[in-house]
């Protein structure tokens, strides 16, 4: 079984040599690139100098079109799983394989989740999950605990999916749709980390945007999306 | 405002919203500009359902008719909303103009890498040839 590490990285020369080395070194049974998105940092640079897996964004498309390029690659290169890494540093290695014996026994979609077992803690982020979450149980029936969790792995049939389409962005709305589509979906128990260095992309308005976005969607514009 | 002039009111704005509904069904284009054409319709049928909620701002304000109320808001929305295209419009070209002179750069950085291979190994053909002598 061929398993690919997706990790794209926007701005994270601080963070990317730590991440990656520790996957080359505990983690050497799966294949991983660094999807760099255009930084305008050194994470390019940084990541040549120590002969990392790179692929090289001449422009910036965003976490969407950067995951999608990795995703591409893993088509083209017939891998059979492929899981988002956060080049931040928030995500831990060491529930990847965790995630993939769940994916192994047949689901489409792995959810590293962070509130499987543990409460949410009460917070205005934790509220727009619950938000999310609710639009998704009642457009679905499905609870998602942890539905903006980035930390997913996708199957073959997925990657394709993802890989070759429009609005297949790694974001809730596309799961609510795939879970409508019939999609099997699960929920891996995980903890992660605050980031260490550098700025989350997320502030106030852009958080208070990408709900608006994300529940209009998944309670409106997915119930009528046509699958090709 | 007479009761046909309502229906058709309503008829288009309710045909305006479906017609944005087919063509985002059909993945004509991405959800993230989607949003604000399913808001916009939105509005729309819920104005010509419920004209009162252009009188009441249009009486507040104190302008002569709620027809200029509609068309001052609505002007200036997609005056806003062109603006923004133009925005958007001017960073695809950039990165457009980016992507091209990337391809166009590493295709002439390859080049110059092949002919240098090839000039090196007919050299050493060469070297090979007069060794054989």
């Amino acid at each position: 079984m061929k398993k690919l590490i997706i990790i794209p990285a926007y701005n994270e020369e601080m963070n990317i040599v730590r991440v990656v080395e520790e996957i080359k070194k505990d983690y050497s049974q799966y294949d991983y690139v660094v999807v760099n998105d255009g930084s305008k940092d050194n994470t390019a640079l940084v990541c040549l100098e120590h002969g990392f897996e790179l692929i090289n964004l001449p422009v910036n498309l965003g976490l969407a079109g950067a995951f999608q390029t990795g995703l591409k690659y893993a088509y083209i290169k017939g891998y059979d799983y492929a899981i988002q890494f956060d080049a931040d540093g928030q995500h831990k290695t060491e529930y990847i394989d965790k995630i993939l014996m769940e994916i192994e026994k047949g689901y489409d979609i792995v959810i590293g989740s962070r509130f499987v077992s543990k409460k949410k803690p009460l917070s205005l982020r934790m509220l727009g999950s619950n938000m999310i979450s609710l639009a998704m149980k009642l457009t679905t029936g499905k609870a998602i605990k942890d539905p903006t969790s980035g930390m997913r792995m996708l199957n073959k049939e997925m990657i394709q999916e993802f890989a070759l389409n429009m609005n297949y962005g790694p974001e809730p709305d596309t799961i609510s749709y795939l879970i409508k589509q019939g999609a099997t979906i699960s929920e891996v128990q995980v903890e992660m980390d605050e980031r260490q260095e550098g700025e989350s992309y997320l502030n106030f308005s852009r958080s208070m945007l990408y709900m608006l976005r994300m529940l209009i969607s998944i309670l409106f514009i997915q119930s009528f999306r046509k699958r090709k | 405002m007479s009761l046909a002039f309502r229906i058709i009111l309503i008829l288009a704005s309710l045909m305006t919203t479906l017609y944005i509904v087919r063509k985002i069904r059909y993945s004509k284009l991405q959800i993230e500009y989607a949003i604000f054409w399913i808001i916009l319709s939105f509005l729309l049928i819920l104005i010509s359902i419920f004209p009162v909620l252009v009188t009441i701002p249009t009486n507040i304000i104190g302008m002569q008719a709620p027809v200029n109320f509609v068309f001052l808001v609505i002007i200036f929305i997609l005056l806003i909303k062109a603006f923004m295209q133009t925005i958007e419009h001017s960073q695809l070209e950039d990165k457009l103009n980016a992507l091209a002179q990337k391809m166009a750069i590493d295709e002439k950085l390859n080049r110059e890498k092949q002919t240098r291979y090839d000039t090196d190994y007919s050299i050493q053909n060469h070297m090979k040839k007069d060794k054989g002598k």
